[in-house]
């Protein structure tokens, strides 16, 4: 049954915020893939077998919905209009949350988040959520994405209506521009301009294009998006088409890992919005025409790029082109097209429905609006967040982030992936926009954000992304390709402590050359982590090629471990890790490492969560031949 | 190619219609159905979709989720996001690496990030995920890799 006209809409949105709102309470499991891998799927059937059991099902529903956010305490459960937040469920637990939570109306504390020791069951007394502000993930959490009508019910495609009936291309358009929408895979690009141009631009077909692709190790947005509100997604793109004048669009996304649980929910949102009519010929009666396909990488960061993209949705090599050939005017099989990351289609509908003004009331003078980080590394709580641009960073990690696990130390702060670059602890007072993270030598990126403690060494991190962009690179380029092939050289011969102080010119000479001559951005953009830890961590390069000395215990042919007395309680826990069994001592007493059997792995060192084994500061025999 | 491949191979390429488009799409189902994807399959693709053999064998070699040679036993992914690597996904990896070289018959595949950082550094086998992972656990995560997925809390 294809919707026919506007009103036909209005009504059909009207028995969905009816439906909605049959059921008193709404228990909403998490579905997304941190928790889906933790057995998300058998407390969902748990849960509804025993509100099917207690004869409840007349008042509660269970549905299964996109990222709640905290991945940390997967699976979590929320339940509805309460606000429980209940983590690590186990389907033995659900019986006691039906029992407890939904017939008695407590709360069962074993279950509950806590912070700083002290239980919070409610979302909203939670600062992980409590300091948010959703527009992209407005719904994510909220609704189930597998049903479009409780996606309808929660105002989705209600913009998209008002665009269409009551609005013009150019008033859209500018509508966008006011936003200050600027591109939030990374580049930063304007929306509204990348829109005027496609507008503008002469081809008998036009296309919109959403880049999914999201290869930045440590980001995770884009998927929880994609698989927990397509349909902000959708409309996003909808709007974009109508205002460039496009009727073909692709949403492209990898599924180079096991058990992609955003495929499945695009599919069906894709079908079901075909199904009402609001993606194909002649829209709710109008003569506009729209229909979207999706298109699948096949595990290669380059297709992030832009025109890497459009070469993989034709069916080519991703091999990035000139920056010179816009993709407004010579994109997707050489026509105009609009291209933007997951997230910017997702704010859309929000800029189109309350203004672009209010979009711009949030965030800093040049980069407005929210921006979603995912955050991960070294902090308690591992997750999804939406922040206003311009929030400090010390706010996402101590209060979002819950500050540091086992007792460490924040010491920087790795951003915008193998793109960017990495911010120490001394500055984690700056505010996150784009402005600012590039005066500190990184990059906002898509938003991922790792947060590293003193046992990352920032050399052997430089080497992982060298080694990352090596074996990503598409070898289009001679730059890219072989000047870094030069730098994993140069950085490993520094992490196995045969490296020079003139190695560290060397890589700047070249990473200088890649950043002139590269042809597209990740190839120009490719030295920039090596460079900012010459920026910020110059010391621990000297250690490595002066003193011999990896002080985060990395670097192996740089450190020796040993365990401090005072520290250790003989948990023993060390003993059982040790592959070479080079650590002795009987449990409750000393241990102690044989450095004759000891091959300097590190295990031990990260397992310790009394921070009793160092890294051993050698006789400075380096410093002294010289 | 045997026999029974041959014929899957010959029913997923009459599936699709003859456009350069779908190269991937079907490149990926044929890596999916037999494991990898042998040099008959690229002639019959190419001749399918009417593209010259090297166009085929361009694509088919760039991406990571295409294999040219056929994967002997489990294939176990590793994950190597940043995540993952700052919690010594690298040592995982080593030590698959030395019960490969003992003998263990599994393949090792890295992926540049799974997105399930919270449980870094993760190991999937049999697509089940192992989180939190450490080289000391590996042995145990191949042995029983069949039962039940990650048990551990963050």
């Amino acid at each position: 049954m294809a919707l026919k006209s506007k009103d036909e809409f209005e009504r059909y949105a009207k028995d969905c915020i009816d439906k909605r709102s049959r059921k008193k309470i709404r228990i909403l499991v998490c579905h997304g893939q941190g928790c889906a891998v933790r057995g998300a799927q058998d407390v969902l059937d748990a849960l509804k077998n025993e509100i099917r059991a207690q004869g409840l099902d007349g008042e509660a529903e269970v549905i299964p919905t996109g990222c709640h956010g905290l991945c940390s305490i997967a699976p979590s459960v929320i339940i509805e209009p309460a606000g429980v937040l209940y983590g690590n469920v186990k389907v033995e637990d659900t019986k006691k949350i039906v029992d407890v939570t939904l017939k008695g109306g407590g709360v069962i504390e074993e279950l509950c988040f806590r912070q700083d020791d002290k239980a919070l069951p409610y979302v909203r007394e939670i600062p992980f959520f409590a300091s948010q502000t959703r527009i992209a993930l407005r719904n994510v959490g909220k609704i189930n994405p597998y049903e479009i009508d409780d996606a309808i019910a929660c105002g989705a495609y209600q913009a998209f209506v008002k665009a269409l009936f009551e609005m013009t291309p150019e008033k859209i358009i500018e509508e966008v521009s006011v936003s200050g929408l600027r591109g939030r895979g990374g580049a930063g690009f304007p929306t509204g301009r990348k829109w005027a141009s496609c507008r503008k631009a002469k081809g008998e077909r036009k296309f919109v294009v959403c880049n999914g692709d999201e290869g930045d190790p440590g980001a995770f947005k884009d998927r929880a998006l994609m698989h927990g509100d397509p349909h902000a997604i959708i409309e996003g793109m909808l709007i974009g088409a109508y205002a460039v004048g496009a009727k073909e669009g692709f949403i492209f996304t990898r599924d180079e890992y096991p058990l992609a649980v955003h495929i499945f929910s695009l599919k069906k949102a894709i079908e079901d919005a075909r199904r009402i009519g609001l993606l194909g010929e002649r829209i709710l009666g109008t003569d506009f025409s729209f229909d979207i396909e999706l298109a699948f990488g096949g595990g290669a960061y380059v297709c992030g790029e832009s025109s890497a993209l459009m070469r993989s949705i034709e069916g080519k090599p991703p091999e990035p082109r000139a920056k010179y050939i816009h993709g407004t005017e010579k994109g997707l099989f050489d026509l105009p097209t609009v291209l933007n990351n997951c997230e910017s289609w997702a704010d859309v509908p929000f800029i189109i429905g309350k203004g672009g003004k209010v979009f711009a009331s949030f965030g800093t003078e040049k980069s407005k609006g929210t921006k979603v980080f995912s955050i991960s590394g070294a902090v308690k709580n591992i997750g999804l967040v939406e922040m206003p641009m311009g929030v400090p960073l010390r706010k996402v990690v101590m209060e979002v982030g819950g500050g540091v696990r086992n007792g460490r130390k924040v010491k920087a702060v790795q951003t915008g992936g193998p793109s960017g670059g990495v911010v120490p602890a001394s500055m984690l007072d700056i505010p996150l926009d784009f402005e600012n993270l590039q005066l500190a030598s990184s990059a906002l990126g898509s938003g991922g954000m790792i947060v590293l403690d003193d046992t990352t060494c920032m050399v052997s991190l430089a080497l992982y992304f060298v080694r990352f962009l090596l074996d990503e690179s598409c070898g289009k380029c001679t730059p890219c390709r072989e000047g870094l092939v030069q730098m994993e050289k140069i950085v490993s011969r520094i992490c196995e402590g045969k490296g020079t102080m003139a190695d560290i010119e060397k890589l700047k000479g070249l990473g200088g050359a890649m950043k002139l001559a590269c042809l597209c951005d990740l190839g120009r953009s490719a030295p920039n982590p090596l460079f900012a830890t010459f920026t910020h961590f110059f010391d621990e390069y000297v250690e490595h090629i002066q003193h011999g000395f990896c002080r985060a215990g990395q670097c192996r042919a740089l450190c020796s471990f040993k365990i401090v007395e005072a520290m250790c309680d003989g948990c023993h826990e060390c003993v059982e890790s040790c592959h070479k069994g080079a650590v002795f001592g009987e449990k409750g007493k000393l241990h102690y490492i044989d450095k004759t059997l000891c091959d300097s792995c590190g295990d031990c060192f990260r397992l310790c969560t009394r921070n009793a084994i160092v890294v051993e500061k050698p006789v400075l025999k380096k410093a002294m031949e010289a | 190619m045997r026999e029974e491949e041959l014929q899957k191979v010959k029913e997923i390429i009459a599936g699709y219609k003859p456009d350069q488009k779908l190269l991937l799409h079907c490149l990926k189902d044929i890596q999916h159905e037999v494991g990898y994807l042998p040099k008959e399959a690229l002639k019959m693709v190419a001749t399918h979709l009417g593209l010259p053999l090297s166009k085929v064998y361009s694509v088919a070699s760039f991406y990571r989720a295409l294999s040219l040679e056929a994967s002997a036993g489990d294939v176990v992914h590793v994950c190597t996001g940043t995540s993952c690597h700052c919690r010594g996904a690298e040592r995982v990896l080593e030590e698959l690496k030395a019960l490969q070289e003992n003998g263990k018959d599994i393949t090792i595949k890295t992926v540049n990030c799974m997105g399930t950082c919270a449980l870094a550094p993760v190991v999937v086998v049999r697509n089940k995920y192992f989180g939190l992972t450490n080289p000391g656990e590996v042995r145990d995560i191949l042995g029983r890799s069949t039962q039940d997925g990650p048990e551990k809390q963050g």
